[in-house]
């Protein structure tokens, strides 16, 4: 039976931090493929480790996983605060969710989004969110699966 | 400490005053950094918990968002120096 090592990143000098911006930027390459028209900038996942690495433990937590020492996913969940004219909860905020080619469908990203989700509810967040790019219809399934229902289409229009 | 907190505000929005053109003098104590479009509630919160880090010094963040001022200027330097 496949073993998986989940590693909580809660403290922002973890040196395993430089793996997940290897994830991410794997991730981001992905996505550009399934439609996201906002691609990666050159030194994104330098500012995006940044701020994960800064929030992290209080506000914000990633969870990694390895598989025989090999990095193999990551999930990051983020609090953030509605606007005062939608109650100003707190809610959760499942800001990223990578698993590599050959361990999806293993059950990986249900057990990170598991660990996030029990993390969120010592936050007391009135609820958690995230975004899907639409093309990406294994990520609905996954989502659906979990119990996440569908809420808002997101639309943009670019000027090329 | 509140002068501390006030020139980390401002190196942490710097490149999106630049951006809007806007002057850091225009940030007064009522500005506030989400309402205004500044900020996101994401990078609200890096906000805090970067202040939080440098000072060694958490907020109860719930406890603080209630009062409706947090997001200010003024709202968040005082947050700070009350619970110092």
């Amino acid at each position: 039976m496949r073993e998986y090592d989940y590693i909580r990143l809660d403290q922002p000098d973890d040196p395993e931090w430089n793996v997940v911006g290897e994830l991410f930027t794997l991730m981001y390459s992905r996505m550009d493929e399934i439609g996201l028209s906002l691609p990666l900038c050159n030194d994104g996942t330098e500012k995006w480790l940044k701020t994960a690495r800064n929030t992290s433990g209080k506000y914000g937590l990633v969870i990694l996983v390895k598989y025989y020492g090999k990095a193999v996913g990551f999930a990051h969940g983020m609090v953030k605060f509605l606007p005062d004219y939608l109650g100003g909860f707190a809610v959760g905020a499942i800001t990223h969710v990578y698993v590599d080619d050959d361990t999806r469908r293993s059950g990986v990203g249900k057990a990170m989004i598991r660990q996030l989700e029990d993390w969120f509810l010592t936050k007391k967040v009135h609820s958690i969110e995230l975004q899907v790019i639409t093309g990406n219809h294994e990520a609905k399934e996954f989502w659906n699966s979990l119990g996440y229902k569908k809420e808002l289409l997101q639309y943009r229009k670019t000027w090329d | 400490m509140e002068s501390e907190i006030r020139k980390q505000m401002m190196e942490f929005v710097h490149d999106k005053l630049q951006r809007l053109s806007i002057r850091e003098s225009e940030l007064g104590d009522g500005f506030d950094l989400v309402k205004s479009g500044l900020l996101n509630s994401l990078e609200f919160v890096e906000l805090v918990a970067s202040i939080e880090r440098i000072h060694h010094h958490e907020i109860d963040f719930e406890e603080e968002l209630e009062t409706g001022e947090l997001t200010t200027v003024g709202g968040l330097i005082r947050a700070f120096k009350i619970k110092k």
